[in-house]
């Protein structure tokens, strides 16, 4: 498994690496942004864009997707399979490096400058690990699925903005000062906040109720062993691994 | 005594409803180049996909370098170029070659620039894979079947889509990696006359049932076909095949041509003979046909 997460990797940094240190950069300067119109209009609007932290994940699950999507477009994906590795090494290879590289890449370096700035404590960041890690294995396990990397941005994007907009729908409020204010968003009553990680993470903002807290471990756990299982069936039937027969 | 390094027994693989091999048995011996022939659809792809463990048979047997056991091990051993080219088009070719260096585990880094020389890519610079002609990610994806010396190699229609030089390289290379290094190769092409100079046996499909396994020696002498004879008395002719020639396997026809289909080798005593007994010929040839003929034949012939 060692050779493959070398092979991947190496892989990653030849085509992807830059493309998504740039990203990081540019929303680690967003929030920095939000920050100093935060100090300039005197509008404590940070709890809402630290929602850009989560957004910036659940695109660069995306961008990594791409890198993933690379390898069953071309069908390079087969060198995995007529060098050894099964469908399930193959799998756990790609949740290991990719889960890394986006904590490495986004997570850590967001986090760090919400830590600098005084907007964020343990709990924030290990909840956002978890929701990191849980959005990357959920990317990496349904990769066999898709192909075409425009077609799984435009999916994430998707997702993302209708999560945003259902939420908004659900019970919009806007405060005195004009901006929504994220604190009365109905996160842990609605249903999303059961399925979408996106919607758990905007939560992150407010201070958290102990209900939400339990839904974000259990349909973490649920969502991935779910999207395990679907990937690794498709997987296999792209192979067409049938049981061989006596 | 035969050193056998595949050995197919008995192999079937349906899809659905849909049998695409039936009862497929084969025998590939060490250092032996063989070709699969088939027309679309016969199976030869999915013999290949079998063989390199990307799909399994619904029955029979594999046997890799004389074992049955651990095949995912044996097959290390070897490598494939199954419905190629599969490369990274962003990368450029040592990129490539790089990435089956990591994936499979290969220590020597130089491996890559030997692997480039010997495909002749080793010119390409940094050019990205995706601005390759056909014919370079060709040589490309068998440079990447080659970064762990294989023992065996698994070459799914290599040449397709090549031009004549394209085509001429690829053979030479394959010569070159079966005679020096001892490479045994199963090769898949529909160009025939390309086979026909590389393969040593030749094995034809259709329908997924293995039609027949022959060797190039025997594929030559079935190939070489008749010699076609006629004189200016038939009967005596007949005689003196018989008790001075020692030739049994002949067919008269109607128009008086005589068909011998034996001694192929001995047209030049054949026919000293018959002129110093006082016949004269008034037709002598050699007829054979090509691979091409005997395939069309042997399909047509096996055919609905």
């Amino acid at each position: 498994m060692i050779n493959l997460i070398k092979a991947e990797w190496f892989k990653f940094r030849k085509t992807k690496l830059r493309f998504n240190v740039i990203f990081s950069v540019v929303c680690i300067c967003l929030i920095l942004f939000a920050y100093k119109a935060d100090e300039i209009s005197g509008i404590d609007a940070l709890p809402a864009f630290s929602s850009w932290i989560s957004e910036s994940v659940f695109l660069s699950a995306g961008v990594l997707l791409t890198s993933l999507s690379m390898n069953h477009k071309n069908r390079t994906a087969l060198y995995t399979t007529v060098s050894g590795y099964s469908p399930l090494e193959t799998l756990f290879a790609h949740a290991i490096l990719y889960s890394s590289i986006l904590i490495i890449i986004y997570v850590i370096p967001q986090a760090l400058v919400f830590a600098f700035l005084g907007k964020i404590d343990v709990l924030y960041i290990l909840l956002f690990v978890i929701f990191s890690i849980r959005i990357t294995l959920i990317t990496v396990f349904l990769s066999p699925l898709l192909k075409r990397k425009t077609v799984v941005f435009i999916v994430i994007l998707l997702i993302i903005e209708y999560v945003f907009v259902n939420t908004m729908l659900i019970k919009p409020v806007i405060s005195d000062t004009g901006v929504i204010n994220s604190a009365t968003r109905p996160y842990s009553t609605s249903f999303a906040s059961y399925i979408f990680t996106v919607t758990q993470a905007f939560a992150l903002s407010n201070p958290l109720p102990d209900a939400l807290l339990a839904k974000i471990i259990v349909s973490s756990f649920v969502t991935c062993i779910l999207a395990f299982v679907i990937g690794y069936l498709v997987m296999k039937h792209k192979y067409n691994l049938e049981s061989k027969a006596s | 005594m035969t050193n056998s390094v595949i050995e197919l027994r008995g192999l079937s693989k349906s899809f659905k409803k849909s049998e695409v091999l039936h009862d497929f048995s084969l025998s590939v011996e060490q250092g032996h180049i063989v070709g699969l022939i088939g027309p679309n659809g016969a199976g030869k792809t999915t013999l290949m996909r079998i063989i390199a463990g990307i799909i399994y048979p619904s029955k029979g047997e594999i046997e890799l370098f004389n074992g049955t056991e651990n095949l995912d091990k044996s097959r290390m051993r070897m490598s494939f170029m199954i419905e190629s080219p599969m490369l990274y088009g962003a990368m450029n070719a040592y990129d490539n070659l790089q990435y089956i260096r990591y994936l499979r585990g290969v220590a020597d880094e130089k491996r890559i620039n030997e692997v480039l020389e010997l495909v002749g890519l080793n010119d390409v610079g940094n050019k990205k894979v995706k601005n390759f002609s056909l014919g370079m990610k060709q040589r490309l994806s068998i440079g990447m079947a080659l970064m762990t010396k294989p023992e065996i190699m698994i070459l799914d229609e290599p040449v397709n889509g090549l031009d004549p030089e394209g085509i001429v390289y690829i053979r030479k290379l394959l010569f070159k990696l079966n005679e020096d290094f001892g490479v045994t190769i199963i090769i898949s092409s529909h160009i025939l006359s390309e086979l026909s100079e590389l393969c040593t046996d030749f094995a034809i499909i259709k329908k997924g049932q293995l039609i027949e396994s022959i060797s190039r020696k025997d594929m030559l002498v079935k190939c070489a076909g008749k010699i076609v004879l006629k004189t200016d008395d038939l009967n005596r002719t007949t005689v003196i095949l018989e008790s001075k020639l020692s030739i049994h396997d002949y067919k008269v026809l109607k128009n008086g041509e005589i068909h011998i289909f034996e001694r192929l080798s001995d047209i030049n005593l054949i026919s000293e003979t018959i002129t110093s007994n006082g016949l004269h010929i008034t037709k002598f040839n050699e007829e054979g046909q090509t691979l091409e003929n005997y395939y069309l034949n042997k399909i047509g012939g096996q055919n609905d």
